[in-house]
């Protein structure tokens, strides 16, 4: 299995904010979520990615190459329909079919008609969840290898989510593709992701599976005398309140081996995040 | 780099289409007589400086600039793409303008058709003069800084002009200078639009080499 993704000391650096340096690996045939805060560098790491932003360190492979020459490959949806209100939705294959040499009409026809969008309709008559498909359709109908999605489901009800989210997978499904999506909506990602990225601040604080994420990891929920008989080394982090004290347990089958007394509940995305930033760190 | 040119234009359909309609209503006044042909020449050159304004408005608002620059074209390129275009829509503004003089002078609204074909040459190299100017503040700025900077540029123009006119007795004077001009011959009409065409792709080209430095280097 080879990488589709590989970041090796990727530093960005602003005025104010500085990314990195980020060292990511992403294989074939898996979805890498990242995660982080408003403002952790998401966005900045894609765009970087894609030389949109000049890094000031660092280096990048996309699909074996550099990124200029791997942008034919590449298939990006950000947050928002980046397709002019004046177009047409045939209009965007009027467009897209001249840049990408590997366009295919049927399979943008094939995404339209099963997304339901209609190619005489204007862009300025759709809804959000309609744009994003719209977005989703142009980026797969090149048949790329990669593909780059920055908040891609933001803002999208449920039911189209799930589409959405059956698409990545059946698009992963092929060794060869890749997928990192930056998402807010960790719930998405519990379902469709293979590895998690968690930034933060800019940092990389958590690069694993997802699945040995949420195994290793554990709420353990206990009073406050309890909490200080464990051996520190178990706690990432720990939060306190009046009424009970939670915190963070690394090496969940360890811990509850040596602390059988002690219940530790599995963690979601979600409370892993909320402990890291807002946790006191042990 | 095709498909960008393709995009520029249409997202400009409707205010082509729009801009046509101005013009069918121009050339209509210039048929009864109340204003000179010449007016439409003018027109032109206001609506082909307008044009790549809403252009870079429209892709800042859909964020086109951060889509584009992860498609596979390159920067020199998307660049090269809008240029084109900038130019493709004077060509044809100049060629919209020549086709109403011919209108105006088949219907015998037209007196000096060689005049007016030099006056259209020289409108078109200002249309050209104007976009040079403005789109490497375009690629700089951005739409918003870019247009109130471009019209400073303009009215401090224009102010010189007067400054330096006024003493000399202003548009009167020059008006006076003209009369004492002796009539131009065929031949020297014929090479103002040859002279006007060579001197709007040199200045293009030198705008285009300034806006490649502003992008290239430009985050995203």
């Amino acid at each position: 299995m080879t990488n589709c993704i590989e970041i090796k000391g990727l530093v960005k650096e602003y005025k104010t904010f500085t990314l990195g340096p980020v060292d990511l690996q992403v294989p074939g045939g898996t979805i890498l979520g990242l995660i982080g805060e408003n403002g952790a560098g998401k966005t900045t790491l894609i765009k970087s990615m894609l030389g949109i932003t000049r890094p000031t360190a660092g280096a990048v492979t996309l699909l074996g190459t550099d990124p200029d020459h791997a942008k034919e490959d590449i298939g990006i949806v950000l947050d928002d329909c980046f397709f002019s209100e004046y177009l047409r939705i045939k209009d965007v294959e009027t467009v897209l079919c001249r840049v990408f040499k590997t366009w295919d009409k049927g399979l943008y026809r094939d995404y339209l008609d099963k997304f339901g969008l209609s190619g005489t309709k204007n862009i300025k008559e759709l809804s959000r969840g309609m744009r994003m498909k719209l977005s989703l359709a142009a980026a797969l109908a090149h048949r790329p290898r990669l593909l780059l999605l920055d908040e891609a489901t933001a803002g999208l009800d449920p039911v189209v989510r799930e589409e959405i989210l059956d698409e990545f997978l059946a698009f992963v499904s092929d060794e060869e593709h890749a997928i990192l999506i930056s998402s807010h909506i960790t719930s998405d990602l519990e379902k469709v992701a293979d590895y998690i990225a968690y930034l933060h601040q800019g940092k990389l604080l958590l690069c694993d599976e997802k699945d040995r994420l949420l195994e290793s990891y554990g709420r353990l929920v206990c009073a406050r005398a309890e909490l200080e008989q464990v051996d520190r080394g178990y706690i990432v982090s720990t939060r306190k309140s009046q009424f009970s004290t939670e915190a963070l347990i690394r090496h969940r089958g360890d811990f509850q081996r040596l602390y059988p007394r002690l219940t530790v509940e599995p963690v979601t995305l979600d409370e892993l995040m909320v402990f890291i930033v807002k946790g006191e760190q042990a | 780099m095709t498909g960008l040119i393709l995009k520029d234009f249409l997202i400009l359909r409707k205010t082509l289409r729009s801009y046509l309609m101005i013009l069918i209503v121009y050339a209509g006044i210039a048929f009864s007589g109340a204003w000179s042909a010449d007016i439409v020449g003018v027109l032109m050159v206001v609506m082909v400086m307008m044009l790549p304004m809403n252009v870079f408005a429209y892709d800042k608002q859909c964020q086109w600039d951060t889509y584009g620059l992860a498609l596979p074209v390159g920067r020199t390129k998307t660049v090269a793409a809008r240029y084109l275009c900038v130019l493709l829509l004077c060509l044809f503004s100049v060629a919209l303008t020549v086709i109403t003089g011919i209108g105006l002078y088949a219907m015998g609204r037209l007196e000096e058709p060689a005049v007016f074909m030099v006056s259209c040459a020289v409108m078109g190299l200002v249309a050209v003069l104007m976009n040079a100017i403005l789109l490497p503040f375009l690629y700089k700025f951005g739409p918003e800084r870019a247009r109130m900077m471009f019209f400073g540029i303009m009215g401090g123009i224009v102010l010189l002009a007067v400054l330096i006119l006024g003493p000399l007795g202003g548009i009167d004077r020059l008006k006076a200078l003209e009369l004492e001009l002796e009539e131009p011959t065929l031949a020297q009409l014929t090479i103002v639009p040859v002279i006007a065409g060579i001197a709007g792709l040199v200045l293009l080209a030198l705008s285009f080499l300034l806006s490649r430095h502003f992008y290239g280097n430009q985050d995203v």
